[in-house]
């Protein structure tokens, strides 16, 4: 290599390469079924939208990898600010070592999108994807979202950037207001001046993040509130900025401090750090919104808004349930957590109940809040207000036992979607790339059955094609049926063979698992969910819905296995 | 509990294509010291990994105290004391609080012992955890590894990256555990005059094998560094039976070797040579011949084979 710059990009070809390839493959496979299900005509421009949405996904998913990618390199024990921070000592000026990467990463996300639309261009289909204009799409979002990522150490600062970014967004000055002609792929501005505005921004955003990296690499913040709130990422640092008392770690008893342990780090004050910003980002972006469009959003948009907030809540306060986290770039299991002194079921039991407990109690924390600001702040709120209690009336006029067996399902479901999630980005953390191509994989699955059945079925037709939907799920659901026990079966193998459970445990557990999955079928079929009495494919569907009980069943095994395999290997 | 307090047998494992045990037999009497030498890699940590329970093993066995500690992690880790190479305690932990978290899984916490050396190193148990240099956490994690008295203490590296005086504290905190009766240790290191001082046996790893098991005492009454002369300038040496080691040129040669310094002067009468003078070998020299650079081991043996 003969300079710094070379350096540079090889450094960074060599970690993400295999990822591009994977993208140009993977859209050209999805691309070359299409044609192979149904041919080239006019009639297929509808797949064309689909497999818009799983080119979509892909970068989603690509561009996430390279993010990823990119703070790996950097080893750094903070996700935050400029990730290569080892290079900061390399003599290289500090515009090269912004430049550089910035430019390979917006050429390789470009790449993901211009090989693939220029293969499907020329072989497949009657129609143009419009590389150029969408390539301006994908380049100012891919140099935006870096820089934004990468201008400040600062968590906050870092928020208000982002804060800020969204304001310019939504007033078209970051992304010109595009429109798509129809049946096509092609897009482009209403007004051409638009793209000199957006690049005006960029490039002030540039000379911003140059000045930030500049700073970071003489140990300096760029706009630095001297909070330590969001930039911290050591485990239990939230308790020493809130000004709460701090509980005294009992000795009498192993498990009593385990979970003091456990409450310090993932307990009541992460739920009510995680429900208080939880309402005000929702509030944030509520405000925002109501200030440029002027009238208010659509109450329910407001719903919605809240809800997936809450699960990114719930997801910060579970994401590090089992004890792994990334330090320096890798993700690591504390040496000190697994040799500590106490059985794994226990182990497991605590931090599933602490974890739980709080993502519960972050929920009442954050809609509470809501409830209380939002009709202050918001007439809208009011709306918003009689629709969730709508909603709760669903649980009123009605009998003890059917509340109390709604009340017990809803959070049993709630609860087990909760520790499901935990765990997968459990092991997405422990084995990344494996589960990258798992999760590459399933979409183009999904896709490749839903064109074959839409080949089928024929795709002219609406109808056909929701029919040709639903027959996916249903030929589909004996995966699900079998999946769930015979999973839970070989974990529950394993569980006993290392002593994790004793058999009278484990028996206990089932019979609890299946008491449950019998509620919900009683709960099912008293109400006629899914209408289906009397269908023809009903023993398929009722062996689903019997083993859909037993997720929660499922979820605590899969829970104490992932733990004895993190702790023991 | 059994009077063997470690015993592995026929342990192997890989780590893709890398084999980093391979048929390792190992054991470990109640009141002994252990050391465990090894180059980078040699496998020291896997086979202290596995005697925690935190990698399982995937043939031969483990037993601590005759129990799997895999199978029985409760029972097995309360009566181990362990410091690991990078200190790893929870950072938003105050000293205090450490040591009372600490203190609830084990029985025999010692109070009093931990206030003492907590004095003794002179920490502020109200400080967190965070705040501490390196050779405080390191003085830290050694008082939570031995404030309860463990029957097995064990020490990955203990003195990895730390500075003299710390290093001489932990020394000291270790040589008072082994002075209890009945307490084993079992540490990896990679300098070898602490092993030297500390150990009762001494285990070297080289590639994933057990290349030299044996007490302390039997390695040095075994192993001899003579400096030797000849009347004559030799351009290589003849093949010596008990040498295990050569260097030098002309006239003089050292040879590290095997046997009694009686026997292997016989020997070397009878090619002209004198033992000038003979003392036992360090651990090191040892080490370096057993498990040494290749290079370093190709040299001998073209020594050796030239005759």
């Amino acid at each position: 290599m003969r300079n710094p710059s070379q350096a540079l990009l090889w450094s960074t070809f060599k970690i993400s390469w295999p990822v591009l390839l994977m993208q140009v493959a993977g859209v050209i496979t999805v691309f070359f079924l299409i044609e192979l299900a149904l041919g080239s005509n006019e009639d297929s421009l509808s797949l064309i939208e689909v497999a818009d949405g799983i080119i979509i996904i892909g970068l989603i998913f690509l561009y996430s990898v390279t993010l990823h990618k990119s703070h790996s390199i950097a080893r750094t024990s903070s996700a935050l600010g400029f990730p290569y921070r080892t290079e900061f000592s390399f003599p290289v000026s500090t515009f090269t070592l912004l430049f550089i990467p910035l430019l390979y990463f917006c050429v390789l996300i470009e790449a993901a999108v211009f090989f693939p639309g220029m293969v499907v261009n020329l072989f497949y289909f009657n129609v143009e994807v419009s590389v150029l204009p969408f390539g301006f799409i994908v380049f100012q979002f891919t140099i935006l979202t870096l820089m934004l990522t990468w201008w400040t150490n600062s968590g906050l600062a870092s928020i208000v950037g982002w804060f800020i970014a969204l304001v310019l967004y939504l007033n078209d000055l970051l992304m010109p207001d595009f429109v798509r002609a129809e049946n096509s792929w092609i897009v482009s501005a209403e007004n051409p001046a638009d793209y000199i505005v957006a690049l005006f921004f960029t490039v002030a955003m540039f000379v911003l993040t140059y000045f930030g990296v500049s700073q970071q690499r003489s140990g300096e913040t760029l706009i630095n509130f001297g909070s330590n709130l969001f930039s911290s990422a050591e485990q239990g640092a939230i308790r020493d900025i809130l000004p709460l008392p701090i509980a005294v770690c009992p000795t009498n008893a192993p498990v009593a401090a385990e979970f003091w342990k456990e409450s310090q780090i993932h307990g009541m004050y992460g739920a009510l750090l995680g429900g208080l910003a939880g309402a005000a980002m929702t509030l944030a972006i509520f405000a925002t919104i109501f200030f440029f469009v002027g009238n208010g959003p659509d109450p329910k948009n407001a719903g919605l808004l809240a809800l997936p907030l809450y699960a990114l809540v719930c997801v910060g306060l579970t994401i590090s349930m089992y004890g792994v986290r990334y330090k320096n770039g890798t993700p690591i299991v504390s040496l000190h957590d697994r040799t500590t002194p106490l059985s794994t079921a226990k182990l497991t039991l605590i931090r599933i109940s602490v974890s739980l407990t709080s993502a519960l109690l972050a929920g009442v924390i954050m809609y509470g809040t809501l409830a209380m600001l939002g009709p202050l702040l918001f007439s809208n709120f009011q709306n918003l207000q009689s629709e969730f209690l709508e909603i709760l009336a669903i649980f009123s006029g009605i009998g003890f036992f059917d509340l109390a067996l709604r009340v017990f399902l809803t959070l049993s479901a709630f609860l087990t979607a909760l520790l499901l999630l935990a765990t997968f980005f459990t092991w997405t953390m422990l084995h990344n790339r494996l589960f990258s191509i798992g999760i590459a994989f399933v979409p183009a699955y999904i896709f490749l059955w839903s064109v074959s059945l839409m080949g089928f079925y024929g795709s002219e037709n609406e109808g056909a094609h929701n029919q040709a939907i639903d027959a996916i799920f249903a030929n589909h659901l004996w995966l699900l049926v079998l999946l769930i026990p015979v999973s839970g079966v070989i974990m529950l193998r394993d569980l006993l063979q290392d002593q994790v459970l004793t058999q009278a445990q484990m028996w206990r557990m089932l019979t609890i698992g299946i008491v449950i999955a019998g509620l919900n079928l009683i709960w099912l079929f008293d109400a006629d969910h899914y209408g289906i009495l009397g269908r023809d494919i009903w023993v398929v569907q009722m062996s689903y819905l019997v083993t859909q009980g037993l997720l929660p069943l499922l979820a605590v095994i899969l829970a104490l296995w992932s733990s004895n395999k993190i702790r023991h290997g | 509990m059994s009077e063997l307090v470690v015993k592995v047998h026929n342990l192997s494992r890989s780590f893709g294509k890398t084999k980093a045990l391979d048929c390792i037999d190992f054991q470990a009497s109640r009141g002994k010291v252990y050391g465990l030498v090894g180059a980078n890699g040699a496998g020291k940590t896997t086979l202290i990994k596995h005697l925690l329970g935190l990698l399982r093993a995937k043939s031969g066995s483990v037993r601590i105290f005759g129990e799997d500690p895999v199978k029985q992690p409760e029972r097995v880790l309360k009566h181990i004391g362990y410091l690991s190479e990078d200190r790893d305690i929870p950072d938003w932990m105050s000293i205090n609080e450490l040591m009372r978290y600490t203190s609830a899984y084990h029985g025999g916490w010692d109070p009093s012992y931990a206030d003492e050396l907590l004095d003794t190193f002179s920490l502020d148990p109200t400080k967190k955890i965070k705040a501490l240099s390196r050779g405080m956490r390191a003085q830290v994690a050694l008082i939570c590894a031995v404030a309860h008295r463990p029957d097995l203490l064990i020490l990955d590296e203990p003195s990895s990256g730390l500075d003299t005086v710390v290093r001489n504290d932990i020394l000291n905190a270790v040589v008072r555990t082994i002075s209890e009766d009945g307490r084993t240790v079992i540490f990896s290191s990679h300098l070898l005059e602490e092993v030297e001082r500390l150990s009762d046996h001494v285990t070297m790893i080289h590639q994933g094998r057990v290349t030299l098991d044996s007490s302390l005492e039997m390695i040095n009454k075994n192993h001899h560094y003579s400096s030797i002369r000849f009347s004559e300038r030799q351009h290589a040496l003849p093949k010596l039976e008990d040498a295990v080691s050569i260097s030098g040129e002309g006239r003089f040669w050292s040879v590290i070797h095997q046997g009694s310094v009686d026997s292997f002067g016989s020997t070397l009468q009878n090619i002209g040579g004198v033992i000038v003078e003979s003392r036992h070998a360090t651990l090191e020299e040892v080490f370096v011949y057993k498990i040494g650079r290749e290079d370093l081991r190709d040299h001998t043996q073209i020594t050796e084979g030239s005759e």
